[in-house]
Order: C-alpha cells, then sequence, then structure tokens
C-alpha cells in the first residue's frame, strides 16, 4: 500500500473540486492517513469472510408498493429550483 | 423543576401535579437562558409549547414519556422542523417527514424542546466540525464537549432536558457522554430503526439516548425500539423492560489491551478501585482478550469514509438543500458536472469532503479489495474477538476514552490524532454490539470519567441492568 495517489483525480470520482488552493493541504492528510492504515498489512486475513454488516444481517425487503405519505407538492417545494413542476438544471445534452 | 428526572416529570403530568405547559415553558426558559455558555443547541423549538398544551388537554393521556421534554440531534428528520446535521449543504433543509424512532418518542407523550448541535453529517469526536460553530464543554469552557453527538451530551449535562438523543458510529453517544459526565447508551446495531436518521454510516450508525441516570436513559431507549419495515436491517428482538433493583452476581471482563493503551492516571486508578469494589461484592473479574484492538481504527475509518462516501452523493444540489453554483467570475455553472461540484464543495466542510474522499479513493477500481474488503475481514476478526471474550464473561467493563476532555483547538489540525481519541469505542461499534458510557468520577482538574460497558448482541436489557447495578456501586463509593 505504498501508491502516491493524485487527490485531484479522486475529487473527480467523488464530484467534489479544490477552492482557494486548498488541494495541497488535502493531499497532505490524505498521504498521512492512507500511510497510517497501512498496518492493516500485518494482518493475515487468508479465508476470512468480509463482515459488510454486523450479526449477519441481511436486508429484509418491504413490498415494493407505492404509498403517498409524503405529498408530491411538499417535496419539490425543498428544491432549489423548479420550473413546471420539475427540478430545474443546466442542459444536460 | 429542571431536577426533576424522567419519571418524576411523567408521573407529575399524569397525576396533574402540574402542566405539561408548565414543565415545556421551564425547559425552554431554561435552554434560552443556558444555551450562550455552551451553543449546544442549534434551535430551540418554541413550537413544543403546542404539544404540550395538547396534553394537558387531554388529547393523550399515556405514555413513558408523557410530557417529558426531550433534545434531539440535529441528524434526526422532525416534520415541520429545519434538520441540517449541522451541514451547511442542508440548511434550510425543512424535513417533510419524522424519524421512526423520533415519532415513537413522540406517541409516548415526548416534547421536542430543541434540535443539538453536533459534527458535520456526525463526523467528528469534539464537535468543532459545525456549521453553526462549535460546542464547549458546560464543564470547562475551554475544552471540548466530545463528538459527534457534543451538543445533547453539554445540553443534560446543563439540565436543557432530562433526556437527549444521539447517534452512534464509532462512539458518537458513549465518549461525549463521558467528557460531559453523563450517562449515554448505544444499543445493538438493529435494534433502532434508522428511518429518518441522516445517514452516515449505514453498517454502523444506531440511535441512543443521554440522561443523567442508566434508568432515565433506559426509559428513553425502550420507547424508540419496535419494528420498522421502512428499515431493512432493523431486528425484531424482545427488549425487556430491565430490573432495576437486580442483585444478580456477574462475570465481568476486563480488556487487557484497553487497559494498556496508555491511560491517564486518574482514568486507570479509578477502574482499579471500581474493580476492587466488584471484587468485594462476589462478583468475578476475568481478564479477556481482544487481540485486533491495534487495527480498529484504521478498520473503522475505512469502513465509515466508505460508507458515508456513498451516502453522502445524494446531495447534489437538485432537490434539496443548498444550490451554490456562482463561478468566480459572477456567471453561474452551465455544465452538470461542474454545477454539483461546486454545490458539493461549497456545501460540506473541510472533515467531510476529508471522508468522501478516503471513501471515494477506497472503494475505487484497483483499490477496493486492497482497502475495503481488507476492512471488512479485519472488522470480522474483531467481532469475533468479542465473541470468545463473550465466553468468559456476561459484561465488559472499562474506559471510554484514555484521557478526560481535551482542549479546543488541541487535535482538530491533525486528523490522525483526532481519529485516535476514538480507540477504544470503535472496536465494539465495528462488532454492533450494545455498549454504554456512565459517569465513574473526575479527574485532578474535575473533568469527568467515563466507564465503558460492552454486552453480547440483542442483550440491551441484561446490559442496561447490569449498569444500573454498577452505578449504585459507584454511588456507595
Amino acid at each position: 500500500m505504498d501508491e502516491k495517489n493524485n487527490i485531484e483525480e479522486i475529487a473527480d470520482l467523488a464530484c467534489l473540486t479544490f477552492e482557494n488552493g486548498d488541494q495541497d493541504n488535502y493531499q497532505k492528510s490524505f498521504d498521512q492517513i492512507l500511510k497510517f492504515f497501512n498496518s492493516l498489512d500485518r494482518v493475515d486475513v487468508k479465508g476470512v469472510e468480509p463482515m459488510i454488516t454486523p450479526h449477519g444481517i441481511y436486508p429484509e425487503l418491504r413490498p415494493d408498493e407505492v404509498n403517498n405519505d409524503i405529498d408530491r407538492e411538499d417535496l419539490m417545494a425543498l428544491a432549489p429550483e423548479v420550473k413546471d413542476s420539475l427540478y430545474k438544471v443546466p442542459p444536460v445534452v | 423543576m429542571i431536577d426533576l428526572s424522567v419519571e418524576q416529570i411523567k408521573e407529575g403530568v399524569e397525576k396533574k401535579e402540574f402542566s405539561a405547559e408548565e414543565v415545556c415553558k421551564t425547559f425552554l426558559d431554561h435552554c434560552q437562558k443556558e444555551n450562550p455558555k455552551t451553543n449546544a443547541l442549534v434551535r430551540i423549538n418554541e413550537q413544543s409549547i403546542q404539544r404540550a398544551r395538547r396534553i394537558d388537554e387531554g388529547k393523550l393521556t399515556k405514555g413513558s414519556l408523557l410530557g417529558v421534554p426531550v433534545i434531539v440531534k440535529d441528524n434526526f428528520c422532525i416534520k415541520g422542523l429545519e434538520t441540517t446535521a449541522c451541514s451547511k449543504i442542508l440548511r434550510n433543509f425543512v424535513s417533510p417527514y419524522t424519524a421512526f424512532c423520533i415519532d415513537r418518542l413522540e406517541q409516548e407523550g415526548a416534547i421536542i424542546v430543541a434540535q443539538s448541535n453536533m459534527d458535520e453529517f456526525a463526523m467528528g469526536s469534539s464537535n468543532e466540525n459545525s456549521a453553526y460553530g462549535l460546542c464547549k464543554n458546560p464543564i470547562d469552557h475551554t475544552r471540548v464537549p466530545g463528538g459527534s453527538s457534543g451538543g445533547s451530551a453539554a445540553a443534560v449535562a446543563q439540565k436543557m432536558a432530562p433526556l437527549a438523543i444521539g447517534s452512534d458510529t464509532g462512539g458518537s453517544i458513549r465518549q461525549p457522554a463521558s467528557f460531559c459526565g453523563v450517562t449515554g447508551i448505544k444499543p445493538t446495531y438493529g435494534a433502532i430503526s434508522r428511518f429518518g436518521m441522516i445517514a452516515f454510516a449505514s453498517s454502523l450508525d444506531q440511535a441512543g439516548t443521554m440522561a443523567r441516570t442508566v434508568k432515565e436513559a433506559s426509559i428513553g431507549l425502550q420507547a424508540m425500539i419496535g419494528k420498522d419495515p421502512q428499515d431493512a436491517t432493523n431486528v425484531s428482538f424482545s427488549f425487556e423492560t430491565p430490573d432495576f433493583q437486580s442483585n444478580k452476581k456477574y462475570r465481568v471482563g476486563i480488556i487487557k489491551e484497553y487497559f494498556d493503551s496508555g491511560l491517564q492516571k486518574e482514568t486507570s486508578d479509578q477502574l482499579n478501585q471500581l474493580i476492587k469494589k466488584i471484587e468485594e461484592k462476589g462478583w468475578e473479574v476475568v481478564e479477556v482478550k481482544i487481540p485486533h484492538t491495534e487495527y480498529a481504527i484504521p478498520v473503522y475509518y475505512l469502513v465509515a469514509a466508505s460508507e458515508a462516501s456513498s451516502n453522502l452523493s445524494r446531495y447534489d444540489g437538485v432537490r434539496y438543500g443548498l444550490r451554490d453554483i456562482q463561478r468566480e467570475d459572477g456567471q453561474n455553472v452551465n455544465e452538470l458536472s461542474e454545477f454539483y461540484k461546486l454545490t458539493r464543495t461549497r456545501g460540506f466542510g473541510e472533515e467531510v469532503k476529508r471522508r468522501i474522499l478516503l471513501g471515494t479513493f477506497s472503494l475505487s477500481a484497483g483499490y477496493y479489495d486492497q482497502y475495503y474488503i481488507k476492512a471488512c475481514q479485519v472488522r470480522r476478526l474483531i467481532a469475533q474477538d468479542f465473541q470468545e471474550a463473550f465466553k468468559k464473561c456476561d459484561h465488559i467493563i472499562g474506559p471510554v476514552t484514555t484521557h478526560t476532555a481535551f482542549k479546543i483547538n488541541e487535535k482538530c489540525k491533525d486528523p490522525i490524532e483526532m481519529y485516535k481519541n476514538d480507540l477504544l469505542t470503535v472496536p465494539s461499534s465495528l462488532a454492533g454490539l450494545p455498549c454504554m458510557s456512565l459517569p465513574l468520577g473526575h479527574d485532578d482538574s474535575n473533568l469527568p470519567i467515563g466507564l465503558q460497558i460492552i454486552s453480547p448482541a440483542f442483550e440491551d436489557s441484561k446490559m442496561i441492568e447490569f449498569a444500573a447495578s454498577v452505578e449504585k456501586l459507584l454511588e456507595d463509593q
């Protein structure tokens, strides 16, 4: 685990950017944290099943039924910008 | 009146010794008076007086929390109230629905008098990462109250309400409870529905309670437990009302690695005094081992950051919350990916962005097995360590943190130092176990020291019974 990872490439994947030239600080702390995490290299995990959720809880799915607990208008009212009852965003195509 | 317990308020309202409105008004006034000292609250809910009046009018006559003022951490959605997780990206978001567990509290007659300060999206151990400004420790205003539920802990210590709700992902109830000298319970993962609790790390997040005593925290917890089909990981299990007068004998486990973690002298001295008391009482004390303790911090921060990077992808400036898309030249962006980036970059605070970056990296192609999956494998080893330990004992006791509350600004420039503060709380969180913190004593500077109790999964009620016995033992000291 000793790769040099470019914080700007990761930020792009995360839909983030940097303002005020703060990428150097993020890069520095990111590198330090990854180095700290390298202690996991010492653990032998051969044959160990990854634990994704505790107690073997597997999602108990509810019936896929439409309910109208929340009013559409109330939800749309939360949006920063709405046009003709639709969310407004910059052109996509 | 602010000294009354949860039970005393409930009984007084039920027997009409005083009105719910009188109680509510007293606590609202006390919140207004006390809050400027610490900034524990982000909103005081003056509308709550209407709800109190409805109780007085007989619209609700029974409930374990009838007329009891409750303070709720700002990451639980409450219909009609602003809910922001103390993040700029959710500023002005008024929730259109109420979290399942908060709904349960209200059904039992609770009155939500205020919402409390926290680290943004529950990411932090000091309550310094809040868009509403930091919260101070009520015992020493130069120190942090702990985090992320720092506001809830401070509010209980300042008697702004007898009961507060927090959430615990890696110690966010236990650590602030310890730093502020109150009791905090994090139940077994899956015990309380997460529906309506703003997600941070979905395989770890659990709601819980904070109060001055074990019994009060337990009454609140019991009200919140219940099967909810809206949370697929919510488990149906029976929570028996604990016997607070229990005289059971226990086998008490002591984790060797926790005692060897560089504890402050007063903490280890007071733990040793308690162990002596336990032995004198005739309970058995056994040493147990959690050999993978040293790996808990990297495992926790990889798992939690990975889940957070996914959960927080929903904040995009389209459907709710902040939209900030003005470029430096004064023009609005007109391209979608830049639109997302600007809003998210300006809406999230520094620590949240750091964790999103870390999580995005650990889930990215080429690194997923090396970081995320590896962390999940070591997580299982930690859970197995606890399973082995509980073959030898009924409950585990130990410290909550190595040191008492630290100074404001002491650790916030060094993320790793801040993360290390969670060393003794994250292992049980990773294993999904019920655990809690109760006041053990004070250090030489009069700062509170907390005692941590960890119990087997779904033995929450037994843990609380045991905690009540320990609480009694400490009172007799």
